[in-house]
């Protein structure tokens, strides 16, 4: 009885991890004398040994080629793993700080994101102004409508004028709701952005822009 | 002395074992060797993977020779220390002896 050879598709994934022939080949040689003595021992135990052996060539080949780094890395964060097991309070500790830091931050940046980085869903988003008046008193308030008419007529700085008003609306289905931003009559942004909502979100639930 | 790297621990195998083996030194008399004088069982891509690596820094060199159908027809890559290796094989069973040289009592039973 003739010793069994490595299947086809084992020395194809091979082929595949190596790409030095001198290795490849010597390797597939090694492989197939070593399977070879496995002799008639069972199927399952032939496929475990493949199955190892596919493993270990493929954690090698392909995360262990610079392996003084790798061997480096390994060994660090093995000690880690076992520091931490050691001392579980200490590192529940660290892993909810570590949340924590990492939540907060993405919540922050989120809305750093969303409200300078990104640019506003408009074409020539950077002309865009926002136009209050002043009362005497110093506060801020809102453009009367006639005002808005007059400055829309003679204002000569701008080329187009529109109003917005900012408003909230609760969005609802089957599976929950939330509050997102609108606003309503914007017949410029309609136009510049070529899209017949006044404020539809391009990116996530709420947008908001007054 | 204190820029010579020391060999690691599968490297120092590796090289006592080709010393071993002399001129039948290649992959599957290699990873005999290491499990006949160490128990330990080697998978054949990590020793090839530590060949590559070892070739690459000079301290062995591999030919390919001796194709048969015992191995599929593909050729045995045959391995032997180059002066480097043999040089740094040296230095770090120097290295190991002197480390634990005088600790017989300490770990003894």
């Amino acid at each position: 009885m003739s010793a069994p050879s490595l299947p086809r598709w084992f020395v194809a994934a091979l082929d595949a991890v190596i790409s030095d022939p001198v290795a490849r080949a010597g390797l597939v040689g090694d492989l197939e004398e070593r399977y070879g003595r496995l002799g008639d021992a069972r199927a399952l135990r032939r496929a475990m040994w493949l199955l190892a052996e596919l493993v270990a060539v493929g954690l090698h080949y392909t995360w262990n080629r610079d392996a003084e780094i790798m061997d480096g890395l390994k060994q660090d964060l093995g000690f880690a793993l076992r520091s931490l097991a050691r001392r579980p309070g200490f590192s529940a500790l660290l892993i909810i700080t570590l949340a924590l830091g990492i939540g907060a931050n993405t919540a922050i940046f989120s809305v750093v994101n969303g409200l300078l980085l990104e640019p506003l869903p408009f074409d020539d988003a950077d002309r865009l102004a926002v136009i209050n008046e002043r009362e005497a008193s110093g506060f801020t308030a809102s453009v009367s409508f006639p005002n808005y008419r007059d400055w829309k007529e003679r204002a000569k700085s701008f080329d187009r004028f529109a109003t917005i008003l900012p408003s909230s609306r609760r969005l609802s289905s089957r599976w929950g709701g939330s509050w997102v931003g609108s606003s309503r009559r914007c017949p410029w942004s309609r136009r510049s952005a070529g899209s017949s909502a006044v404020m539809k979100p391009s990116r996530g639930p709420t947008r908001w822009l007054y | 002395m204190g820029d010579r790297k020391i060999l690691g621990e599968f490297e120092q195998m590796v090289v006592a074992a080709v010393l071993r083996l002399g001129s039948d030194a290649y992959g599957v008399t290699i990873t005999e060797v290491i499990a006949d004088t160490t128990g330990r069982d080697v998978k054949s891509g990590a020793l090839s993977v530590t060949l590559d690596r070892m070739e690459k820094k000079g301290l062995i060199r591999s030919r390919l020779a001796d194709a048969s159908a015992g191995r599929g027809g593909r050729p045995r890559r045959y391995i032997e220390l180059t002066a480097q290796g043999l040089l740094a094989a040296r230095e770090s069973r120097s290295a190991m002896l002197r480390i634990w040289d005088g600790l017989d009592e300490a770990y003894e039973p």
